[in-house]
């Protein structure tokens, strides 16, 4: 009588149990693949803001560049050392170290005669390239 | 019998209430998150394009340039999408949906001045309905 209770009592427990546990996996389940969405979404705006940025920062440089034709002088009046190639910019496209960089501006020309072209690349601090701008300018020669 | 039974029916469908309304809220955030992107790539792709037409019109006045300073310019040798009006050069050049105008004034002694230099976009209307198109 008594045995025939105990087992009563576990049948009891484990019918309870079955539905919580089922019931506790799904929700997990469905935690995880809302996670998952969600960790999607913040991937891509991060994307987004990261494209943005850059082109920002490339097209600032390339109106410098287009009022200046010259990378020294572009390079120094965007913040940087003149005739430097690199500048390092922090989340707020504040001109930084390379230690804090977010991005990474290079600037670069190819001069063909009177065709001065110059290239402004920005890249993340991992070396992700994001945008890449280049402006030909045609600057003859004073007194040609 | 003192037996005590938990109802979880009750708990089930605040849970599951939950769960869809959160996962309503991803939804709706990569939504937005896509269109931010389809916004940002489209942008890109504009300054892009006014950066091409800009280079190729730079390219154009340097050919025109050494046509002109050497004295050589005729209809013949002009390069394509130009024209010769009298005393007048235009073209018209295209990269994307940007367009760039640029007249050209000749003046005596092989010399020339801009007279016009503009850059327009082509747009058309976006009426949305592709916003879940990833």
């Amino acid at each position: 009588m008594k045995e025939a209770e105990q087992n009563r009592s576990a049948n009891g427990g484990l019918s309870f149990s079955v539905p919580l546990l089922i019931f506790v996996l799904l929700f997990v389940l469905s935690s995880a693949v809302l996670v998952g969405v969600f960790a999607r979404a913040a991937s891509i705006s991060q994307q987004a803001e990261a494209l943005n940025d850059g082109v920002q920062l490339c097209r600032n440089a390339a109106e410098v560049y287009r009022s200046t034709g010259d990378l020294r002088q572009t390079a120094a009046l965007l913040g940087g050392e003149p005739g430097s190639t690199q500048l390092a910019y922090d989340k707020e496209l504040c001109l930084t170290t390379e230690a804090g960089a977010v991005y990474l501006l290079t600037l670069s020309q190819r001069v063909d005669g009177d065709l001065h072209a110059g290239t402004f690349t920005v890249c993340t601090a991992g070396g992700d390239e994001v945008f890449t701008l280049t402006e030909e300018l045609f600057l003859p020669e004073v007194g040609q | 019998m003192n037996r005590k039974r938990f109802r979880i029916g009750s708990v089930a469908i605040l849970f599951a209430v939950i769960v869809l309304c959160v996962a309503i809220f991803a939804v709706l955030t990569v939504v937005t998150a896509r269109s931010d992107l389809r916004t940002a790539e489209q942008y890109s792709a504009h300054v892009q394009a006014i950066g091409r037409c800009r280079s190729e019109a730079n390219r154009w006045l340097a050919q025109m340039d050494a046509l002109i300073v050497s004295g050589s310019l005729s209809p013949e040798n002009l390069p394509a999408n130009t024209r010769l009006e009298g005393s007048q050069i235009s073209a018209s050049l295209h990269a994307g949906n940007v367009t760039l105008t640029a007249r050209l004034e000749l003046l005596p002694g092989n010399t020339y001045r801009i007279t016009r230099w503009t850059v327009t976009t082509d747009w058309e209307e976006d009426l949305g309905g592709d916003w879940l198109r990833p």
